[in-house]
């Protein structure tokens, strides 16, 4: 009898227990899916990692369940694990997610329908799909939902999604978000819509918004340049948004040129250093080169650094008169960029410029040195030897590279082997390495005589 | 009989008779130079933009076929979207245009008759770009099937060649022009740019190639500048842009009145100071003023675009060709050039001359120091004489020598004298480096240096690799070289050569080219530590293979910089 009964009794706790896993499962995902729109940041981060990592075969169909409920940042959040599923999983989704009245569900959708169009080449679908954007754009809730819905967006929108996004241009949004939307629209003489629609943002009571106005106007070569300059000289917080809106710009207005280059000096931090050299060195490398060499010597580390870093940067593409002209500046970076610039030109008239900073203290010692070992001068083996017991283990690391290029530059019909040296730039004690370098130095000097 | 038609027995005799008759015009005929049919820019959406627009307002009635290798380098170039886009931003032009589509190595050849459907057109490049055909493929016969297509449609008979990779598998071009010319054919041209003399294929005189096909490829009609130098380890005639298409399509467009559009990859710009070699003074961020081209001066040293044998002809007059291919002759002779020219001189003409080898002096197959410094010096002796008769001449006969002519000989003037530099390095290390070491191999040096080879093993021969001569002749007065003072004089004539060639020829290929040689360096070489072979165990093998369609091998491109071509400071877009 026993026998009998005990399959039975397997069999149905096995079917118990899976059902149950599948349950437990099903929950799992629900549950981590609700978890998404809680309160605390970590919880739904949290949340968010292990949905990606596990990736539940159930998350489509759950998210399509939960998504409407969910609060607006758990919504964001799902978006971005839209992202991740396949063509197949959701192709049917966003079929669903198309017609909810939700605009932002609704917006999520579109834009899977619309990349998906894009794939396949079915215009009609295409044309719904960004029928059902625009609708959401106007539907929204500009101030919590816009700047979700714009990132689902992507650079360049159709043109009735445009229109739709003119359509909630108001002077009292956030510069955030007129910036980000007029980012999205493209500067043109023949849309008087959109035209009308910035101008009247520059009236905004925020500064910012109205900075980010004309600086589209400008782009659009509509007549904004001089009230967009008063308004940076006036406000330096004005600054960094009109810059925003002027990158792209194909030519700057010189009276524009004029005033950004002033901006200079008045910087206030090297990410502003760093957006207004991308924004002017394209069409004026080597008067901004200028600027920056002005700037190499703050008092100010951090913006002295950020200038080093950009004049490096642009001394690549600096002309020949603007090098020449940099090889008298005051700073010694400067005088050494400059030099390294023109040797690469085949011009080595910036040599001495460079021994010369070599022998002054500050912070370009390090690149001085690099910049003496692409020379590849005899002259530079001295100064290099001396650069390689400098205080800093940085200018003493490039000084020992430098000298290595150049021995094997002047005698390439030598062999050399510098670990017989035992030179270490972070050793305490390189008294008896400098000492052998010196003496074959010296041996090499004599024999040339 | 239908004969093929590269026989010779299939010329029309009215062919004869239009090829004397023309042969007689063209004698009296000033220089047909390619620089009159190139086009400035290197883009591909410029040239697709002006050929679809035609030279009208659009109105008149013409059959536009696209003649299409689809090269995998051509499906990288973003071709499709390229005339996709053209198609849209020129509907207008093209409102009484039919176009059509052949691809050159189909077995049928015609993809798209004429037709005004364009997008179908632009949809079938699309999809031939799909499944890209790598090597050898020919398109001039290619061009001979679309203009039997192009006579069929309406109006002005165009054929547009789009061809990156093979443009130097000739197959009777002179033959092929005349076919275009009697249907009334223009043919534009956008390929890739020629390498200035390019002895590539010269060098490779087996490669396996189609039937009744030749390999050149150089931007000229023939090989006109002197390559293969002792001591240099690649001819830079095969590292240098020419500005110019290969010398087959360029005649192509010439002899129909089209034009010659450039294409180059954004990768092939770049500057690289030897590719084959080591560079003393830069770490790679060499931005040589040279290298941005004189348009003018590139112009005036552009290769002829005339037939093949009357560019013989022209040149086989020019006194400085004459002597520069006499001294070429006789430096190979010397063994200072390791091939011969493919030209031969007679009274007053040039004809080609079958591939023959320069001399091997055999300096470097032994170790025997001394022997191997005595033959360097006479060779070193011979470098000069050849290069000073040389030169005289030149001084002679340069007013009535062609541009071109004068550039290539005054080139052969240098390399002379940096083979002879090299030869005399060669002799002073053979003569005091090497023997210093291997006489005394117990010999001390003080570290860091090193003894700059194995002294312990018994050397069987001397190797070399170049150190670039990018940077000029300078830098290398404070690099030491064996030789001493003797070397160092002959540097500072090199010096002076060099300086005063760059000053004439600097921005253009000639002047590239002679920046792409080295001054050398040695070292021994030793006999190989080997294994008894594995024993080969042969089997039978039954799969038959249908023939194989030879593979282009692959090779190192460049472009004259800037990706937008030889400019003074315009550019093409």
């Amino acid at each position: 009898m026993k026998r009998v009964w005990q399959p039975w009794v397997i069999a149905i706790a096995l079917a118990t227990s899976i059902h149950a896993q599948s349950s437990d499962e099903r929950t799992d995902t629900a549950g981590l899916i609700e978890r998404l729109g809680a309160e605390n940041a970590r919880d739904r981060n949290h949340a968010y990692r292990q949905l990606q990592r596990e990736r539940p075969a159930d998350l489509p169909q759950v998210l399509e369940a939960r998504l409407e409920a969910l609060p607006h940042h758990g919504r964001q959040l799902a978006s971005n694990l839209l992202r991740n599923l396949s063509i197949e999983q959701r192709r049917h989704l966003d079929q669903r997610l198309i017609e909810s009245d939700h605009p932002y569900v609704r917006a999520i959708g579109a834009a899977g329908r619309i990349r998906l169009c894009q794939q396949t080449g079915d215009q009609v679908e295409h044309a719904r799909a960004i029928e059902a954007m625009a609708s959401a754009v106007r539907a929204c809730d500009v101030r919590v939902e816009l700047g979700a819905i714009l990132q689902e967006l992507g650079a360049a929108p159709d043109a009735l999604v445009v229109d739709a996004l003119v359509g909630r241009l108001s002077p009292d949004l956030s510069s955030s978000l007129v910036g980000q939307i007029l980012q999205r629209l493209q500067p043109s003489q023949e849309d008087q819509a959109i035209e009308s629609a910035v101008r009247a943002l520059s009236t905004s009571e925020d500064r910012r918004v109205r900075a980010i106005a004309l600086a589209f106007l400008v782009r659009a070569h509509r007549d904004a340049v001089e009230p967009l300059i008063e308004l940076i000289e006036k406000h330096t917080d004005t600054l960094q948004p009109a810059m925003t809106q002027l990158q792209g710009a194909a030519r700057l207005d010189p009276r524009l040129l004029e005033a950004l280059l002033r901006r200079f000096p008045t910087l206030r931090s090297p990410q502003e250093l760093t957006q207004l050299t991308r924004l002017l060195a394209p069409g004026s490398a080597s008067r901004v080169a200028r600027q920056l060499a002005a700037l190499v010597d703050d008092d100010d580390s951090r913006m002295a650094d950020g200038a080093a870093t950009q004049l490096s940067r642009l001394a690549r593409s600096l002309s020949d008169e603007t090098a020449r002209e940099l090889l008298a500046s005051p700073a010694p970076l400067a005088r050494v960029l400059a030099a390294d610039c023109l040797r690469r030109r085949d011009d080595r008239s910036g040599l001495p410029a460079v021994l010369d900073a070599a022998s002054t203290a500050g912070s370009h010692r390090a690149e001085t040195a690099r910049v003496l070992g692409e020379f590849r001068s005899r002259e530079a083996v001295p100064v290099l030897l001396g650069l390689m017991d400098d205080a800093n283990v940085k200018v003493r690391s490039h000084a020992w590279t430098a000298v290595q290029k150049t021995l094997q530059s002047l005698y390439p019909f030598r062999r050399f082997d510098f670990s017989t040296v035992d030179y270490d730039p972070n050793a305490l004690d390189r008294s008896a390495a400098m000492a052998t370098l010196r003496r074959y130095w010296k041996s090499l000097e004599r024999q040339r005589r | 009989m239908n004969r093929p038609l590269h026989s010779p027995r299939s010329w029309p005799p009215a062919f004869w008779a239009t090829a004397v008759l023309c042969s007689a015009a063209l004698l009296g005929q000033e220089e047909t130079s390619a620089a009159r049919y190139t086009e400035p820019g290197r883009t591909l959406a410029r040239p697709i933009d002006l050929v679809l627009a035609g030279k009208g307002d659009g109105s008149a009635e013409r059959t536009l076929v696209v003649v299409l290798d689809p090269s995998p380098g051509l499906a990288a170039a973003g071709f499709a979207d390229a005339f996709d886009a053209a198609l849209a931003a020129r509907a207008h032009s093209l409102r009484a245009t039919s176009l059509a589509l052949v691809v050159a190595g189909r077995e049928t050849p015609v993809a798209v008759e004429p037709t005004r459907d364009h997008a179908a057109v632009g949809a079938a490049i699309r999809r031939e770009l799909a499944s890209p055909q790598a090597g050898f493929v020919n398109v001039y016969a290619a061009l001979v099937d679309a203009a039997a297509v192009a006579v069929r449609g309406e109006g002005q008979a165009v054929l547009m060649l789009v061809s990156l990779e093979n443009g130097d598998l000739e197959d009777q071009v002179d033959r092929t022009v005349y076919e275009l010319q009697r249907r009334e054919v223009v043919v534009e041209v956008l390929t890739s740019e020629a390498t200035l003399a390019d002895s590539y294929w010269a060098r490779r005189p087996n490669q396996q190639r189609p039937r009744d096909t030749e390999l050149t490829g150089g931007d000229a009609a023939l090989i006109d500048l002197p390559w293969g130098f002792l001591l240099q380890r690649e001819p830079a005639n095969e590292l240098t842009p020419s500005g110019y298409a290969p010398w087959g399509l360029t005649r192509i467009a010439a002899g129909t009145g089209g034009r010659v559009f450039l294409h180059a990859a954004s990768h092939q710009t770049g500057h690289e100071c030897l590719p084959f070699g080591t560079c003393l003074f830069c770490s790679g961020d060499h931005t040589s003023p040279e290298d941005r081209w004189n348009s003018a001066l590139v112009a005036q040293l552009a290769p002829l675009a005339e037939a093949r044998d009357d560019v013989l002809r022209t040149r086989g007059s020019d006194p400085v060709f004459r002597a520069m291919v006499k001294t070429w002759t006789e430096a190979a002779k010397k063994g200072l050039l390791g091939q011969a020219p493919p030209i031969k001189i007679g009274g007053t003409t040039a004809s080609p001359d079958r591939p023959r080898q320069g001399r091997r002096l055999g300096l470097f197959s032994t170790a025997s120091f001394a022997r191997n410094a005595q033959q360097a010096l006479k060779a070193a002796r011979d470098a000069a004489a050849l290069r000073d008769r040389l030169a005289s001449q030149i001084e002679e006969h340069g007013a009535d020598g062609s541009a071109r002519s004068v550039a290539a000989a005054r080139y052969l003037v240098v390399m002379l004298q940096l083979t002879r530099l090299n030869l005399m390095i060669y002799a002073a290390w053979c003569r005091d480096e090497a023997p210093k070491w291997f006489d005394d191999p117990d010999r001390e040096v003080g570290a860091p240096e090193i003894p700059p080879f194995d002294v312990e093993r018994r050397p069987s021969g001397v190797s070399y690799h170049n150190l670039a001569l990018c940077h000029g002749v300078r830098p290398f007065f404070d690099v030491e070289l064996p030789g001493g003072d003797e070397v160092q004089g002959e540097l500072r004539v090199l010096d002076g050569l060099f300086s005063s060639y760059l000053l004439r020829y600097g921005k253009s290929p000639f002047g590239y080219a002679l920046r792409k040689n080295g001054i050398v360096r040695f070292h021994p070489t030793y006999p190989g530590i080997s294994k008894g072979p594995a024993r080969r165990r042969p089997k039978s093998e039954l799969d038959e293979q249908g023939p194989v369609t030879p593979r282009r091998p692959t090779r190192r491109g460049s472009s004259s910089a800037p990706a937008s071509g030889p400019t003074t400071g315009g550019g093409g877009r």
